[in-house]
């Protein structure tokens, strides 16, 4: 008896100590569940689709998480405290003022944010959110290679290829996410062959849909602007606006950085102000890194946790 | 009978010629609404074939026209008159690189002259920040003062803003436009070919 009551008190020590070891673990898997809760696991692999500058390339791309909305100003004010888009959600300064710490808004995307934002960003929200940053980034050393007159930033910015945290998708990871990646069907624009169902171009972001030559002017005066985030059809892999509503940056320059490069860096998806073509999954922008742009926005992702 | 035979054959093949230039005629059939940016009044008439009228009075900005997308290297010959607009002229986008592009007018800096079958032009480029059609960007613009006659052949201005050093890419729009901006007013009726 004594020596079954010895052995059922270290049963109840041992895996009293197995719950509390495990206890730790489980509630970061949660938290971490939760926070991928707007994400999709993309799966890797080669690229299928003909069209696409990476086929037959011998590209893999290894299995991500992005997610499945552009970076919205609610999402932006929570890690860098302010807005800088010039569509704002309404009463945003009203929110603010009365909740200084988040405002609820209606998911507009932000905007006028630069590349070098971005990255900010990104490492910014890794802190934030208890992930190790995935960028290094020196705002003291420009970079040389960096040949841009038009850029008077030139920040320095390295990656830690093993860190955890939030980033900006490579142009490859974008193109694989928007093609729809091992679940693709092909299509001109993401999730369709019709930019209407999927994007918000020019065309439909104002108060009429407009018709003939794309012209600034009949676009200011039809108050086209940028959507709330996922109001379009997703893609296959249930990602929304990869075609249309705000331009998205890409980790990449457009060109490598020989001494003829602009040294400008990759811009995808079109938006909200251009035509239907930039929308179009074959088509690849860029602009200066320190650029800033009412219809230039982001959409973060990060490796597997 | 065989005369007959042969009439119609021949009265066929005049049809279907007509009915051919006809398809080509009316082609040019794209154009930008009428707009004000809510001052002045604009009053834009898209009429058939490749005509419009436009009156406009105390306006702050507005841009009229038609023309071809994409325009090819094709020529755009048109009649009529603007009379009080700011700038009347041929205008268009390329991509790759983007580039937009006024045959009729200068501004920014000159690359140099290039003859065409109307005329010698100046070539001046400036880069723009600002909207295009690929959104807000930074891109070059092509201004090209010349003789600026009723009838240009792109594929000449193509060839001697190559010959200057100037990249050309793919085409997009090209209009034969009427923009008016500072509270001017005027009328125009053209007719673009």
């Amino acid at each position: 008896m004594k020596k079954l009551l010895i052995i059922l008190f270290l049963s109840i020590l041992v895996a009293g100590s197995a719950c509390s070891q495990a206890g730790p673990n489980n509630q970061e898997k949660l938290e971490d569940q939760e926070r991928l809760g707007n994400f999709v696991l993309v799966k890797g692999g080669t690229f299928k689709n003909t069209k696409s500058k990476y086929y037959g390339k011998s590209l893999n791309i290894s299995d991500f998480f992005i997610c499945r909305y552009e970076v919205t100003q609610k999402e932006w004010f929570d890690v860098m405290k302010n807005n800088p888009s010039e569509f704002k959600d309404k009463n945003w300064q009203v929110e603010v003022e009365s909740n200084p710490s988040g405002f609820k808004g209606n998911n507009l995307p932000v905007e006028m944010v630069s590349w070098y934002d971005c990255v900010e960003y990104c490492n910014k929200r890794s802190i934030k959110e208890g992930l190790k940053p995935y960028y290094n980034i020196n705002t003291d050393k420009k970079d040389l290679k960096n040949k841009n007159d038009n850029d008077n930033v030139k920040w320095t910015v390295t990656t830690n290829i093993k860190a955890n945290g939030y980033r900006l998708p490579t142009e490859a990871e974008w193109e694989y996410a928007a093609r729809g990646g091992q679940m693709g069907k092909s299509y001109k624009y993401s999730g369709s062959d019709d930019v209407n169902k999927v994007a918000w171009y020019w065309v439909n972001s104002g108060d009429r849909n407009l018709t003939g030559f794309w012209s600034y002017s009949v676009i200011k005066s039809n108050n086209n602007r940028a959507k709330p985030v996922g109001t379009k059809i997703p893609n296959e892999l249930g990602i929304y606006d990869m075609s249309g509503n705000i331009r998205e940056w890409c980790w990449d320059w457009y060109e490598d950085l020989d001494s003829n490069s602009e040294s400008v860096r990759v811009i995808r998806g079109g938006g909200w102000l251009g035509d239907g073509f930039c929308c179009e999954l074959s088509f690849r922008d860029k602009w200066n890194a320190n650029s800033r742009g009412n219809d230039t926005g982001l959409r973060v992702c990060r490796g597997e946790a | 009978m065989l005369k007959i035979k042969r009439l119609m054959l021949c009265l066929a093949i005049v049809m279907s010629c007509s009915m051919f230039f006809a398809l080509i005629g009316n082609a040019a059939t794209n154009y930008s609404q009428s707009w004000t940016n809510g001052q002045g009044t604009v009053n834009y008439q898209n009429l058939s074939g490749g005509q419009y009228k436009v009156n406009w009075s105390n306006v702050g900005n507005f841009v009229a026209g038609k023309g071809y997308n994409p325009s090819g290297s094709r020529t755009m010959s048109w009649s009529g008159y603007a009379s009080g607009a700011q700038y009347f002229g041929v205008y268009g986008w390329l991509t790759g690189p983007l580039v937009e592009y006024y045959i009729g007018r200068g501004g920014g800096s000159s690359k140099g002259s290039y003859s065409t079958s109307k005329g010698t032009y100046t070539l001046y480029t400036q880069s723009v920040t600002g909207p295009s059609i690929q959104g807000n960007t930074t891109f070059t613009q092509y201004n090209c003062s010349g003789s600026g006659s009723s009838g240009i052949n792109l594929a000449e201005h193509f060839a001697g803003w190559r010959t200057l050093g100037q990249p050309v890419g793919s085409t997009n729009y090209c209009i034969v436009a009427v923009e008016g901006w500072g509270g001017s007013s005027g009328s125009a009726d053209v007719t673009v070919n």
